[in-house]
């Protein structure tokens, strides 16, 4: 019964050593991910854009704003 | 490189990458089991991850890997879909077995060894090999893989146990008639 266990023991022993070479080796290297992370940062964040009302709101104010500017300058002519 | 323990807003992403980078290749290795292009999807991951890092720090601290591992999960599927048919195992073999040093024979025996630990990996079906690869190269505890895999822990150091007695019966550190 011992035997066994020490058998046992001995193959777990053998097989975590096999598999710590088998996930070092196929580990991603320092370089690669030092790369991937500075990769992703040259991408462009997604930025929300404002609601469509922001928008009319905008295109209205501007034209208001050269409106009242062109009547201003008139104004002042005469 | 230590990791701080919480992530302040303006290092987020950087914060969270070295984090959690290491459990997230080992997620999409268990499934795609191929160095490179594992690298390739953990790549395009991150890229949507820094996209979206305004909605990454809306989420709690404790489940953003659960976030991430949803983004890899489906940049996996794309990599699938993407992929043409082909046969990189002797490649990959060339450039990730460990050299031994000195004695020849010994050299050809180790690289024998884990040819047939890579090979015994592979023959594994997904449910007992993602686990494995979580555990093996993520360093996650079965409770931790419990989380992300969605079954229980219990579930988990049995498909762990399976996966290594199929692999000592593969590489013939075991008996087959050994149940």
């Amino acid at each position: 019964m011992k035997k066994s266990s020490e058998h046992d023991g001995s193959i777990d022993a053998q097989l975590n050593s096999l598999l710590t070479v088998w996930a070092q080796s196929n580990a991603l290297p320092e370089a690669r991910a030092d790369a991937i992370q500075r990769g992703a940062k040259l991408e462009v964040p997604r930025v929300d854009l404002p609601p469509k009302w922001w928008f009319g709101f905008a295109r209205n104010l501007t034209g208001a704003l050269t409106e009242a500017s062109r009547s201003w300058s008139y104004a002042g002519r005469s | 490189m230590t990791i701080p323990q919480r992530c302040d807003s303006s290092s987020l992403f950087d914060c969270v990458y070295q984090r959690h980078y290491r459990v997230v290749y080992a997620y999409i290795f268990g499934q795609v089991q191929e160095a490179d292009a594992s690298a390739d999807v953990l790549q395009d991951t991150f890229v949507r991850v820094w996209r979206h890092v305004n909605d990454l720090s809306a989420i709690p601290q404790d489940r953003q890997l659960y976030w991430i591992l949803g983004i890899a999960r489906n940049q996996t599927r794309d990599y699938y879909r993407r992929r043409v048919v082909r046969n990189r195992v002797e490649q990959n073999y060339n450039v990730s077995l460990v050299q031994a040093a000195g004695d020849p024979h010994e050299e050809l025996q180790t690289k024998e060894t884990q040819s047939a630990v890579d090979a015994a990996i592979r023959a594994l079906p997904p449910s007992l090999r993602v686990p494995l690869t979580l555990s093996v190269m993520g360093g996650l505890n079965s409770k931790e893989i419990a989380g992300i895999l969605e079954r229980p822990a219990g579930t988990v150091r049995y498909q762990i146990a399976e996966a290594r007695k199929r692999i000592s019966r593969h590489i013939g550190l075991q008996d087959g008639s050994e149940e």
